[in-house]
């Protein structure tokens, strides 16, 4: 069960590229040990959020916290030794490196290096499937695998937040079943989850609690199952 | 007969030479490869190293092949500081502000190099290295058999340091995916200016292999320069788009008409 303290804060964060605004006073907790997930439709922000708490996109007004710390402003690459770790759209596994050196670059961060080994263990103990391409070069990858691929070089930096963004684009229905599984599973080892994930009649069942994000503001908060039943969320996201 | 020996002696003089053309053109890839920075000062770094491997040797007499490291390591210091306090500036901007950023520095080391050491040629002389193996009718000159050799050796090395250490990985990830990179913790300012580093310690190396059998002089890096142009365009045919390979040679060869009217061998206009 989820404890009390928060672990990410967003705080009424606008950001945007350029002159394009495209979030709006965001707020939005991740209390430790919560999944917590974020839907809307597509051009809402979503992205715009996560690549916001990474520091990928600057925020303009409002503030990030991250275990208490102001993280809004900082390089990704200070963010992410912190304890945040991403999964980004499309999976982003390095196309010319092997399974093992694409898992390798994800224990990087000085607080995972020392675990490297168990937690490659793990990971191949989570997904079988890699530890069968050990070797094999990250383009040469199915969707699926990259996917995995993609949540055990998360894994890998042994992180207290797990950021996903569209873990189960372009699936196929039983790969979303097992993705959505590992998250799941991944959650009760006791990491924090921001997920982004379409599917919503896969996701908002394993969430907590989920945020609506509509033309880049939150316009509805809600327990996981009970935005399922929400006529809005019924009607613009599962097509009831 | 002695057509024939002295064409296969040609080709074997050749193909010595083109083990420390490696190391020079991976130097000058491996940055270009990982930062995208086209390196028009690639020609006057092996100058330098050229110039380490003599002068150790000349003034502190230290045997010329243990000047390799130094001059490796003084050519890493330099990279890794042109890099991080000067062309990280360029990150982000296009393609011909860089170019133009290291033109700008070639012309620099090569003013400072003829003000400091003036045209002069400077051979050194090594004396257990003037020997020859002789294998058959052919001879086989022992300090081009060892620059050839030391030279592939770099490379071999260099392979090695980015394929299986953790230093490789983090340049390889930057140069296939920058972003994703910073999202798993890489600095790339650090990884760029370690490059940068890499490449001209190994350019530098490439300098010193030449000093072994070849004079030193300020304007030898010019020479290189022909290897950049063609490496440049190699290279701007592989990673960016074939139309704009005539681009760059056209904007280096504009860089070099502008700023060397008297043209590349131009020596003594440049004092």
């Amino acid at each position: 069960m989820p404890d009390a303290a928060p672990s990410l804060v967003l705080d009424s964060v606008g950001a945007g590229y350029g002159a394009l605004q495209v979030l709006w006073g965001v707020s939005l907790v991740v209390t430790a040990g919560e999944v917590v997930s974020l839907i809307g439709p597509n051009g809402a922000g979503k992205t715009t959020v996560i690549k916001a708490i990474l520091g990928l996109v600057p925020v303009r007004e409002g503030a990030i916290r991250f275990k208490g710390e102001r993280i809004d402003g900082r390089a990704p690459e200070e963010i992410v030794q912190r304890g945040v770790a991403v999964v980004p759209e499309g999976a982003r596994v390095f196309p010319e490196m092997t399974v093992v050196d694409n898992l390798r670059m994800g224990a990087l961060v000085p607080r995972a290096r020392a675990r490297e080994t168990a937690s490659m263990a793990e990971v191949f103990a989570m997904f079988p499937r890699l530890a069968e391409r050990k070797l094999q070069l990250g383009r040469t990858l199915s969707g699926g695998e990259r996917q995995m691929l993609a949540i055990g070089r998360a894994l890998m930096a042994r992180p207290e937040l797990l950021l996903l963004d569209e873990p189960s684009l372009g699936l196929q229905p039983s790969l979303v079943c097992s993705i959505i599984d590992a998250i799941r599973g991944i959650n009760e080892r006791g990491l924090s989850v921001l997920l982004i994930e379409q599917n919503v009649h896969f996701s908002l069942p394993i969430s907590h609690r989920a945020y609506v994000l509509e033309e880049g503001r939150v316009v509805m908060e809600d327990a996981g199952a009970a935005l399922l039943e929400n006529p809005h969320v019924r009607v613009s996201y599962l097509g009831v | 007969m002695t057509f024939l020996a002295d064409l296969i002696q040609t080709l074997i003089n050749g193909i010595l030479q083109g083990g420390v053309y490696a190391a020079a053109a991976v130097g000058l890839s491996l940055i270009f490869g990982v930062s995208g920075i086209l390196n028009a000062a690639h020609g006057e770094l092996v100058m330098l190293g050229a110039f380490a491997t003599y002068w150790l040797s000349t003034l502190y007499r230290i045997d010329p092949l243990l000047t390799l490291p130094i001059s490796f390591g003084l050519l890493f210091v330099l990279g890794y500081a042109l890099q991080y306090f000067v062309l990280n500036r360029t990150l982000g901007r296009p393609l011909l502000l860089s170019l133009l950023v290291t033109f700008g520095i070639s012309l620099v080391l090569l003013n400072v190099a003829l003000r400091l050491w003036s045209a002069d040629y400077r051979l050194l002389r090594i004396p257990y290295l003037e020997r020859s193996l002789v294998v058959g009718p052919l001879i086989l000159p022992l300090a081009r058999v060892v620059a050839c050799v030391v030279g592939i050796g770099m490379v071999a090395a260099l392979s090695w340091l980015l394929a299986s250490t953790r230093l490789g990985r983090m340049i390889r990830a930057t140069a296939q995916d920058l972003e994703m990179a910073r999202m798993v913790g890489v600095n790339p300012r650090t990884v760029y200016a370690v490059t940068f580093g890499l490449g001209a310690g190994v350019s530098g190396v490439a300098g010193s292999l030449v000093a072994l059998y070849a004079p030193v002089e300020p304007n030898m890096g010019l020479m290189w320069g022909g290897l950049t142009l063609g490496v440049a365009q190699a290279l701007t045919e592989t990673y960016l788009e074939a139309g704009l390979s005539l681009l760059v040679a056209f904007a280096l060869l504009y860089l070099i008409l502008r700023f060397m009217p008297a043209g590349i061998m131009g020596k003594g206009r440049l004092e």
